[in-house]
């Protein structure tokens, strides 16, 4: 049948999704950045990059690989994570996705093109996360890059959020049994890890189910993506990953993570960094927390050798976009290199999807962003972007 | 079936002796099944059954005879009714209820249901509220008479943010982060987005992936109504109100086998949706729709019906007149859809939707003699009712009137 098809495929035009961009700069992430280079899509994979190039479809100053965004937050708020119980390792976050959200094509307009979709944050171990594109048809099978790309958890003050002791009431809700304090939530975090090791209650198969993918985190097959705003979660963080010994850990929305350099180093840890602020302040009013977060936060990180991204939390509807974050990195003397990898190849590392994603080299997905002058700078705007060779923002179009 | 049609067919000879419940109606157009329209028909009944539908002037003199100048349909089915229930279909003890039964909640003396029946409606399904995972069983009323045609008609599922995080009653304290009472959606279209008008109560499950987890448990354990639908024995009605939401009860039917419709979904008519729903064992319930309907919405039943997707309408809330039914209708034919269609969504498809396709909703021989007679089209607002009947009786206007 192939055999068949293929003298056919030879005499047909260019398909509509093939492309040759043209480049005063390639930005390929993997490599050096190519001058006056080029991109060759074809059946939406990168097909060639290289120097010189003739006969472009596509012109700009820049091409880079499609953004990354794992904390990206299109979710559908409470209702994508299980509360009935504190730990739901065992739900995924596919099951809640709401994938007819404009704020998808909103996201890849911006130039993510991938992004990693988990459970909100409202218990301590949420459930499964899971990477796909940002656009193409509604459907899981349609954007679906990882099915099971890491497990969610939550440690600070959110988590225990609107739980409470029963002062007043019988104790007759699953909110009183909920932890309310940080001990409370690292108690529970330290439980399910010990429960899991022991095999404890594993009569329920519900627990039996959970027990199975945190021993999946135990033995690095799964990253535990966990959130930890403040210096003392950050720690508590580290404590657990180096007590139970979890391979790959990865802390989101990571604003203190600069104040504990050693810790960071020693453990192995790998940070996702919400957006900057201006004044550096993060309030939380929610749980009425606030932290702070410097603008060479990122230099810092990459000046010690930690592995981290960049997020814009684009679900949070604050309006930051992630190519901002990484030009507000660069003002805090990140070089531009290290910044377009935080926001390409290092998140898709960190969920395993790198042979995938997050550089420009033949064979992998033909996500593309092209630029009107050098990527990522406050001066330079997104004019085009591809999605696995599918022109969603078009250059030519004025 | 066929047999049985054979039989009556080729035995023109054979004497029928007058008996009580017979009944003869002779019009200038009876619509029959499938979009078939008989003009000048004769309607046979016989113990509140449909013995035949023909052709033609050969009433038998020796029976009564209706001559009606107008047209003859089957009666209206009502889905999703609240007529006369008094809010009593929403059980919040048990996100899980299976063997909850609507029927306890009929009551066949209330006005709502006579007003139905002068509607033109000859059936109601009462079925459990969205607000429970599982609510339990719908039934299938008669709208004169009492009549319970079946208390299990269908087993009411919901997946739409109604049903989860709801609270157990009213509590002193409110904890969470936005607690409401977890009321349907009251979103035309489902909403853009989830909102901070999503309940937080403390009822599991609270999430789309805990009642998925709870249903798959209730479907391999269960027993009953779980069993009876995994067999094909007993529909399926799920709530599903955004577009995600009528995709993820798609995906769930298709996983466990279960046949039915899903009931909401007022943006079904989108292309992702529809293809879904094509490929599924169910059909839509739609409506009741408002004068404030989207467009979009609006097209939903022209866009389903292209597909092949059996459509109907819900009749919903009492405080609604029953007109309602043939307003939606009216509203979708404005939007483009196919009038054959229209009318099946409220005859035909209707009864099959609920699980009751075998009894209601066609003039054929063997189905129950619940009809019509029309001053005119019925699809035509200016058309008036004329007089219902119910099992072969008429009901309205009641005898004697």
């Amino acid at each position: 049948m192939l055999l068949l098809i293929a003298p056919l495929l030879a005499a047909l035009p260019p398909g509509d999704d093939d492309w040759t961009i043209q480049a005063a700069t390639v930005h390929t992430v993997s490599g050096a950045p190519i001058e006056n280079g080029f991109v060759r899509v074809q059946g939406g994979k990168i097909a060639a990059v290289g120097k010189g190039g003739g006969g472009a479809t596509l012109e700009c100053a820049a091409v880079t690989p499609g953004l990354i965004d794992l904390a990206l937050g299109i979710d559908t708020g409470p209702l994508s994570v299980e509360q009935s119980s504190e730990t739901a390792a065992r739900l995924s976050a596919s099951d809640g996705l709401d994938l007819f959200s404009y704020r998808w094509e909103r996201a890849l307009r911006s130039g993510i093109t991938t992004a990693l979709a988990q459970p909100a944050d409202y218990d301590v171990i949420g459930g499964l996360g899971l990477v796909l594109k940002t656009g193409g048809a509604p459907t899981l099978a349609a954007r679906l890059v990882k099915p099971e790309a890491c497990l969610r958890g939550a440690i600070g003050a959110q988590p225990s959020n609107g739980n409470a002791i029963p002062r007043f009431q019988e104790p007759q809700t699953f909110y009183f049994r909920r932890p309310t304090t940080r001990m409370g939530v690292e108690w529970v975090f330290r439980k399910a890890f010990h429960d899991t090791l022991q095999g404890q209650g594993e009569d329920d198969p519900a627990t039996a189910a959970d027990h199975a993918v945190l021993r999946r985190v135990l033995a690095g097959e799964l990253p535990l993506v966990v959130q930890a705003k403040a210096t003392q979660d950050v720690r508590t963080a580290i404590y657990l990953k180096e007590e139970f010994g979890i391979p790959r850990l990865v802390l989101d929305h990571a604003i203190e993570a600069w104040r504990e350099p050693e810790l960071l180093k020693r453990s192995g840890v790998a940070v996702i960094l919400p957006p900057f602020t201006a004044d550096g302040r993060h309030a939380d009013g929610f749980v009425n927390d606030s932290y702070f977060l410097p603008l060479d936060a990122a230099r810092k990180l990459h000046e010690w050798g930690v592995p981290f991204a960049l997020s814009a939390h684009e679900g949070a509807g604050a309006g930051a976009r992630l190519a901002d974050q990484a030009a507000a990195a660069q003002r805090g003397g990140l070089p531009l290199a290290a910044a377009l990898e935080a926001v390409t190849l290092t998140p898709a590392r960190l969920l395993g999807v790198e042979a995938r994603v997050g550089s420009l080299e033949a064979g992998k997905d033909a996500d593309l962003v092209l630029w009107n002058g050098p990527p990522l700078q406050p001066t330079s705007r997104i004019i085009g972007v591809l999605l696995q060779g599918r022109l969603v923002l078009d250059p030519r179009s004025k | 079936m066929s047999l049985a049609l054979f039989v009556l067919a080729f035995a023109p000879g054979e004497p029928v002796a007058p008996r009580e419940g017979v009944l003869q109606i002779q019009a200038a157009e009876i619509w029959t099944a499938g979009g078939e329209r008989i003009q000048d028909g004769l309607l046979r009944i016989e113990d509140g059954r449909v013995r035949s539908v023909s052709t033609g002037k050969q009433s038998d003199p020796a029976l009564p005879l209706v001559r009606h100048p107008g047209v003859v349909t089957a009666g209206l089915i009502g889905l999703r009714s609240q007529a006369g229930v008094g809010g009593e279909l929403q059980e919040d003890t048990r996100s899980v209820l299976a063997e909850a039964r609507a029927v306890h909640a009929f009551d066949p003396a209330h006005p709502d249901v006579a007003r139905a029946l002068a509607a033109g409606i000859t059936a109601l399904e009462l079925a459990p509220a969205p607000g429970n995972v599982v609510g339990g069983l719908a039934c299938v009323v008669k709208t004169s008479g009492g009549r319970v045609l079946t208390s299990e008609a269908s087993l009411a599922l919901s997946l739409t943010s109604a049903a989860l995080g709801r609270s157990t009653g009213p509590s002193f304290f409110v904890f969470g982060a936005a607690e409401v009472p977890g009321e349907a959606q009251a979103q035309p279209d489902g909403g853009p987005e989830w909102s901070e008008r999503t309940p937080r109560g403390n009822r599991e499950p609270t999430s789309y992936a805990g009642a998925l987890a709870l249903l798959r448990r209730s479907f391999a354990e269960g027993q009953g109504p779980f069993a009876r639908a995994k067999r094909g024995d007993l529909a399926v009605t799920i709530e599903a109100w955004d577009r995600h939401e009528v995709l993820r009860a798609v995906e769930l039917a298709r996983e466990l086998g279960l046949a039915g419709a899903v009931r909401g979904a007022p943006l079904a008519g989108d292309p992702a949706v529809v293809q879904a729903l094509k490929e599924s064992k169910l059909g839509v319930i739609v409506g009741p729709y408002s004068a404030g309907q989207t467009r979009a919405s609006l097209e939903s039943v022209k866009t389903l019906a292209a597909a092949g997707v059996p459509v109907a309408f819900a009749l919903g809330d009492p405080a609604r007149s029953p007109e309602a039914l043939r307003l939606s209708a009216a509203r979708a034919l404005r939007a483009g859809a196919p009038p054959a269609a229209v009318w099946k969504a409220l005859t035909e498809d209707a009864a099959k939707l609920a699980g009751v396709g075998a009894s209601l909703g066609t003039l054929a021989a063997g189905r129950e003699a619940d009809f019509v007679l029309w001053s005119g089209d019925p699809l035509d607002l200016q058309s008036r009712v004329v007089a219902v009947y119910v099992d072969g009786q008429r009901a309205w206007p009641a005898p004697g009137h």
